[in-house]
């Protein structure tokens, strides 16, 4: 794991099941909403991040300092060798081998990206759901988010009849 | 990660996250999610999800146009009741799922992505206009515009038109206030504005007024085309004058500017008191008209003609470039006065016109675009005889039809001031509340 370089603002983030990570703050503020507490002050020594366990909040980092921008003032002189064009490519091929996660994992991260308002991830993660509903069939749809159908077949005529025009 | 998944446990299910899901997809399938679930339906019914979901305008504006069959059924002691049906290739046309009560003599005066703007053409020197939502049936009165300025009698006319402005985000809504007889009663077109929503939303009115060479054509729907609305001015002068050219009436929503251009065709062989056949259509981004041309005396010879605005406001605001796309002639009678209308059917890549009781398609894709005014087709591709509707039932197809969930209760608020009903309708709810 890297080690913490010096000059480098360190954030403790604490899951509800208690562990603990460390993370430079620039990664940490790739949240929006932990962007807006340390702005605010409200984070001195260690952030309580509620709702999201450990397992969860571990890959939200790994993709946060994935996606960090390398414009500080070490990482522009490394930067500078790689083309942004090839950069972008190599996030993409890394962000596909990221979302190869189970339907629970990704609903998981769908919550903790809307939570933590970290936009890149929760437009991958909710994606493959989108193109899912857009392609398929109701029947398709609810099995692929394991959705069970608590309408009444004759409620669920009466809705399907509403919006039919939807369907075609 | 080696090695095979023990089985998903259910997912965590929360409103909030099918909340994040459904605002990123566009209208269309965010109805199908409807009936996922009851947890899904509701957040679909909730009218903050609604808001969020229009607030995102590229499910909206960046959706191709489709097209509305709009009823008006007007039974004796009834109210008046429109209807709504897509009619847009590839679906099958389907019926909307909400008939919705309009006031008494309101026709449908343009449409504005999902909403559709009804109002009173005739007569009605302050009549409100309605806003309507077909997908959720929601309805709203937009607050009474001030009475217009410089008419001194005689009939006037109004064009209500709801513009949207992609760069501001708002919605506002246009009052065009004229004489049809301007050689008679004066030149001048009062413009009443109101933006119902962002930052500048709930301000009231503001009126101005500028003088037109000739008045609006009030059988014209005014069209929304990125950000612009678009109107006709008639070439009409007084008797035994020289036929003014016809004019596009450019507004831009945001600004408010209004510039008028020379329309493309010549139209000198109509009558002076003639109003020019124009409808126009969205083409692929750009303002279509579609232009009925009418020549000789004893025996019409009739030919549809459809320019394409190729560009938008140059610096000399007079000379716009227009290409003639296609033209074909048409034979069979031309009757006065009756519903026309023109769309192009993005999917399909079809131009569609609506004559009365014929229907033309003319398809486009692999044509090449014939920009010359020698475009002429001998005919088009299909002719389509149209059934014979009730005398009480009024209809036509609307093109630039974007469905939206955004409720016109969010545009135009309910209000005590102008109209006691919405006030009764929260005093009903209150009171039944309380005796539940």
């Amino acid at each position: 794991m890297a080690t913490r370089e010096a000059g480098k603002k360190m954030i403790m983030l604490k899951s509800p099941d208690g562990m603990e990570f460390e993370v430079e703050e620039a990664v940490a503020m790739e949240s929006q909403t932990i962007r807006k507490m340390i702005e605010d002050d409200c984070a001195d020594t260690a952030i309580l991040i509620p709702n999201i366990n450990s397992k969860i909040l571990s890959r939200v980092i790994e993709y946060c300092n994935k996606h960090v921008p390398t414009t500080g003032a070490t990482g522009a002189a490394a930067s500078d060798t790689v083309a942004p064009a090839a950069l972008a490519e190599d996030l993409k091929i890394w962000d596909a081998e990221f979302i190869k996660v189970n339907r629970a994992t990704r609903f998981d991260l769908i919550q903790a990206a809307s939570y933590l308002n970290i936009k890149g991830l929760l437009d991958l993660t909710s994606q493959t759901t989108i193109d899912t509903i857009s392609d398929n069939s109701l029947e398709e749809i609810r099995s692929f988010l394991s959705t069970k159908n608590d309408y009444l077949p004759e409620e669920e005529q009466t809705i399907r009849r509403e919006n039919q025009w939807a369907f075609q | 990660m080696g090695g095979p998944h023990p089985a998903p446990a259910p997912p965590p299910e929360s409103a909030e996250m099918v909340l994040e899901i459904l605002l990123k997809l566009p209208t269309r399938d965010v109805i199908r999610c409807c009936c996922v679930c009851r947890l899904w339906r509701s957040v679909v019914a909730n009218p903050t999800f609604r808001d969020l979901h229009a607030a995102e305008a590229n499910h909206v504006s960046a959706a191709p146009p489709e097209a509305l069959l709009v009823t008006v059924t007007l039974e004796p002691g009834r109210p008046d009741e429109a209807s709504f049906f897509r009619v847009s290739f590839p679906s099958k046309p389907a019926a909307m799922p909400h008939r919705v009560t309009i006031p008494s003599g309101y026709s449908l005066s343009n449409v504005c992505n999902g909403l559709l703007c009804f109002a009173l053409v005739r007569d009605s020197p302050e009549a409100p206009a309605f806003i309507c939502n077909p997908i959720t049936g929601e309805t709203a009165m937009v607050p009474k515009a001030p009475p217009p300025m410089g008419f001194t009698g005689g009939t006037i006319y109004h064009i209500f038109a709801l513009g949207f402005s992609p760069s501001t985000k708002e919605h506002k809504l246009f009052r065009f206030t004229f004489s049809p007889f301007s050689s008679i009663h004066g030149k001048t077109i009062d413009l009443c504005v109101c933006t119902l929503d962002g930052a500048a939303g709930g301000g009231g009115w503001r009126q101005c007024s500028f003088r037109s060479q000739c008045p609006l054509l009030h059988t014209f729907t005014p069209l929304l085309v990125q950000g612009k609305l678009y109107l006709v001015t008639t070439g009409k002068t007084g008797p035994g004058e020289l036929r003014n050219p016809d004019g596009l009436l450019e507004v831009d929503v945001a600004t408010e500017a209004c510039h008028t251009h020379r329309l493309p065709f010549e139209a000198d062989q109509y009558h002076s008191a003639w109003d020019p056949l124009v409808n126009a259509s969205e083409m692929g981004g750009r303002l279509c008209l579609a232009v009925d041309i009418l020549s000789g005396t004893e025996t019409t010879a009739r030919k549809i003609q459809f320019w394409v605005l190729m560009s938008s406001s140059p610096p000399n605001h007079h000379d716009l470039h227009w290409d003639l796309r296609y033209s074909f002639h048409v034979d069979g009678n031309y009757y006065f006065f009756q519903p026309r209308s023109v769309w192009f059917d993005d999917a399909e890549m079809t131009l569609c016109y609506r004559d009365y009781n014929v229907l033309f398609k003319h398809g486009t894709r692999g044509r090449s675009p014939e920009p010359s005014p020698d475009a002429d087709c001998p005919q088009c591709d299909r002719q389509i005889k149209l059934p014979q509707m009730p005398s009480n039932c009024e209809w036509n197809i609307f093109g630039g039809y974007r469905p939206s969930l955004l409720s016109p209760l969010t545009l135009a608020p309910p209000s005590s001031c102008w109209d006691g009903e919405e006030e009764r309708h929260k005093c009903e709810h209150a009171l039944l509340l309380t005796l539940e």
